[in-house]
């Protein structure tokens, strides 16, 4: 079972796993959050990066890393830690994204396998309601 | 395979809460289960295909029920729904 680690900006991550484990009523193993403060050093936020990253692996074996923003500091941080096969970075979080993860997270799916899929439903999850409900 | 009609009738309708409960319901059972309204049919056991029917309240939907445990899946999950969720 892949470790799930959202960077983000400030509260986001907590926030965003906070609401999806309202939503899934349950407080799911190997998910946590990593905030990045707005005043973080990057030196030394990629060394206590480094080691959260070091211990999930640990755990256990995989990680998905999910942040906010391409191009933000939470996202550049999280790219000093890919490593193929072990260590994936999917941005761009939503709700959605973060719910599919956690769900598929606990069927015991390799991590590989299911990042297409996470793109996709994350995607598919922004709707423009005029073109469900037309104009009123 | 066995269907059955059923009102939403809880005030925040087939909100994400509501949806997560109706899909661990759901996936307790072997049965292969839709739900769906007039225009979109999602798989019960899926919570993000569940909220793309974005039902409120008063909403009509289809349960729609196939395997081996259909008829007790059909039950328990209109009980489910016909108790607004446990909520109101």
């Amino acid at each position: 079972m892949f470790g799930i680690l959202v960077v983000a900006h400030g509260e986001l991550g907590n926030l965003l796993l906070e609401t999806a484990n309202k939503i899934l009523q349950e407080t799911p193993e190997n998910v946590f959050s990593f905030p990045i403060a707005w005043d973080c050093d990057f030196a030394q936020t990629k060394e206590a990066l480094d080691k959260k990253v070091n211990k999930m692996l640990s755990e256990s074996g995989s990680i998905l890393i999910l942040t906010d923003l391409f191009g933000g500091t939470p996202t550049n941080l999280a790219m000093t830690q890919f490593k193929k096969n072990k260590v994936q970075i999917l941005t761009g979080i939503n709700l959605p994204i973060l719910i599919k993860a956690i769900i598929l997270q606990k069927t015991g799916v390799a991590l590989e396998e299911c990042l297409s899929e996470l793109r996709m439903k994350g995607q598919e999850a922004i709707v423009l309601v005029s073109e469900i409900i037309g104009e009123k | 395979m066995v269907e059955k009609d059923v009102m939403i009738t809880n005030k925040l309708g087939l909100h994400a809460r509501a949806a997560a409960k109706l899909v661990n319901l759901a996936g307790k059972f072997h049965s292969h289960i839709t739900i769906s309204t007039e225009q979109i049919c999602a798989d019960a056991k899926s919570i993000l295909g569940v909220l793309t029917l974005a039902a409120g309240k008063d909403t009509m939907v289809k349960i729609e029920a196939e395997g081996p445990d259909e008829k007790e899946s059909l039950e328990a999950i209109i009980d489910l729904i016909e108790n607004k969720f446990g909520e109101d």
